[in-house]
């Protein structure tokens, strides 16, 4: 089997208030597909999505991006894995500039990692993610959140990644809007063949997405394997309790018992 | 028995510079005693409005007409000193976001105690937080006095919830307004405030108006559901039969956009655009899911439907669905009827 395009290995992480964010966190993101990472607030999985991006810098343990080690490398030697490793934030309101249009912001994303884009391979790409030419010049505010976050999905592909980092990236959208982006996503992921990290809180969207998930609690990761499996036979009795605590599965024992 | 809430034909719209904008259209429903209504919607329905409304939470910037009577009397014309003693005791409301609604730099016991002092429920400290104790004790909090002497930031946001629950109901009051209560929560603590609801309901049988955008949430805790699109209800009635038998196209494609086990990836089935955001123009003489329904003829624009009575309690603001439509809910909740 060939290496996976992501692997973290036992990486650690302690703020300076004591938090141990992470414990000793392990998992594997091969290409083309996508890593569910589920978990209460406080489990690590925000601390984990920033370690990815190199935002965050780990205490010990090894990244390794398409066989390149990146704990330890300077801020300024990864603008090539930047290019490579995208995201998309919770927050479509907050990730763009206000003050500029969502083309100039999308063109500044292209400038900071050195791809070469013009103006109309941007909007060829905010066309295909669903954002008429006409949408591409308004500013922030004059778009709707599903719409923002079609743009967000936009600014991550125009470098060309093959990895996305979804930081609970449909949570803030209303469910019939959310549906469209979910669908997108796949979409992309079809046709463009990039790999996911998808963080969320919610569990039937993560169980609709995800290959593989990695289940958190407490900095650790407690339970991790393909999706199926995990919602059919968890082993863990956090990760059971975590499941049987959505108002689905909850309904359903009321009606079995 | 008439209902112990009774809202008729509330409107709400809010001045903005010369702009009106109508936030809540001709919207009626009704709470019975120990019974909980759902108002379920997107961002922009008017769900919470329509909540706000009813505890007439809004200033003068805002125009409410219609009629909100609890069990009999009419709380719009009200004069404002006798709603303030009708807030908080008997109408009370829990918040979404507890922690904007505890002072963070006062002890928890201390903002307890306040509040029993100005509802008049204890006279002196040691009696009020007696109460305050044995409150905290009612909502599920093990260690009441350990928790009086804490700062709202020193605990979880469940604990935070679990004390605006308990200030809400100090009074027993006849009606609970809940704004998203468990939205803030984890799924584990969310089951266990969503029970912790039930079970006051049960205690004190008050009624109860929960707000959500979640099924989940609206399923586990709702007897009755009003569906909200635009300012107004587009379909309501008892919960498993509109979930499971839904009349309007908006809320059988609410149901069909969740993730549900068994639809490959990539291949929901979204409703198309947006729900209209805040402010913006609704034309009165057309169906305002028009441009997203998939049942649209050419009458939806040309004719607004009213609410209108479908079977057993339900009714739905649709004239062109005349049976119930199939979604993946259906299935399911076969298996309750």
């Amino acid at each position: 089997m060939s290496a996976p395009l992501l692997r973290v290995t036992d990486v650690v992480k302690r703020y300076p208030n004591g938090v141990l964010a992470a414990d000793h966190v392990s998992f594997a993101v091969d290409a083309g597909r996508t890593l569910g990472i589920v978990g209460e607030s406080g489990s690590g999985k925000s601390t984990t999505a920033r370690m990815v991006l190199g935002l965050v810098v780990p205490d010990s343990g090894s990244i390794v991006y398409d066989g390149r080690e990146l704990v330890g490398r300077r801020k300024g030697s990864l603008r090539d894995v930047r290019r490579e490793v995208q995201v998309v934030p919770q927050n479509p309101q907050t990730s763009f500039n206000p003050r500029a249009s969502i083309v100039e912001s999308i063109r500044f994303n292209a400038r900071v990692t050195r791809t070469e884009i013009g103006r109309d391979g941007i909007l060829e790409m905010l066309e295909r993610v669903g954002i008429a030419p006409g949408n591409a010049v308004k500013y922030p505010h004059e778009l709707s959140g599903g719409q923002l976050q079609r743009c967000a999905i936009a600014r991550a592909l125009v470098t060309g990644p093959r990895l996305v980092v979804c930081d609970e990236a449909v949570s803030a959208l209303d469910k019939s809007v959310q549906a469209q982006v979910l669908n997108l996503l796949a979409e992309v992921q079809r046709d463009l063949g990039v790999a996911y990290v998808f963080i969320s809180h919610d569990l039937a969207v993560v169980e609709h997405i995800a290959d593989d998930v990695v289940v958190m609690s407490r900095g650790r990761v407690v339970e991790s394997g393909p999706a199926a499996a995990i919602w059919a036979d968890p082993q863990e009795e956090y990760t059971r309790t975590l499941l049987d605590a959505t108002p689905e599965k909850r309904l359903e024992r009321l009606l079995v018992s | 028995m008439t209902a112990r809430l009774e809202v008729r034909d509330l409107n709400v719209s809010f001045r903005r510079g010369e702009r009106v904008i109508s936030a809540v259209r001709g919207v009626d429903l009704e709470a019975g005693a120990g019974r909980t209504l759902v108002l379920l919607g997107e961002s922009g329905s008017g769900k919470s409005v329509t909540a706000n409304a009813i505890l007439r939470l809004y200033g003068r910037s805002a125009r409410i007409d219609g009629s909100v009577r609890l069990d009999g009397e009419e709380l719009l014309s009200l004069p404002e000193k006798r709603m303030r003693a009708l807030r908080g005791r008997t109408v009370s409301m829990v918040p979404q976001d507890p922690s904007a609604a505890l002072d963070p730099l006062r002890r928890v016991g201390d903002q307890i105690v306040e509040v029993l002092g100005l509802w008049g429920v204890a006279r002196g400290n040691g009696a009020a937080r007696r109460i305050a104790a044995g409150l905290l004790e009612r909502v599920g909090i093990a260690e009441p006095e350990r928790v009086l002497r804490s700062l709202p930031f020193e605990l979880s946001g469940g604990m935070r919830q679990r004390i605006a629950i308990a200030i809400a109901v100090a009074c027993e009051p006849r009606l609970l307004i809940a704004d998203e209560p468990t939205t803030a929560l984890d799924v584990t603590v969310q089951a266990k405030v969503l029970d912790l609801f039930a079970e006051l309901q049960r205690a004190n049988n008050m009624s109860m108006i929960v707000v959500t955008h979640d099924v989940g949430v609206a399923r586990m805790i709702g007897h009755d559901i009003a569906v909200m699109y635009a300012g107004r209800i587009v379909e309501s009635g008892p919960m498993e039969q509109v979930l499971s038998a839904p009349r309007h196209p908006y809320t059988a494609g609410l149901l069909e956009a969740l993730p549900t086990p068994g639809i490959p990836r990539g291949e929901l089935r979204a409703i198309p655009g947006r729900p209209p955001g805040p402010g913006e123009a609704i034309p009165d003489d057309a169906c305002a899911f028009v441009t997203r329904c998939a049942f649209a003829v050419a009458s939806c624009s040309a004719h607004r439907p009213r609410l209108e009575p479908v079977g057993a309690g339900q009714s739905a603001a649709c004239d062109v669905i005349d049976a119930p439509i199939a979604t993946a809910f259906s299935a399911d909740t076969a298996v309750v009827a």
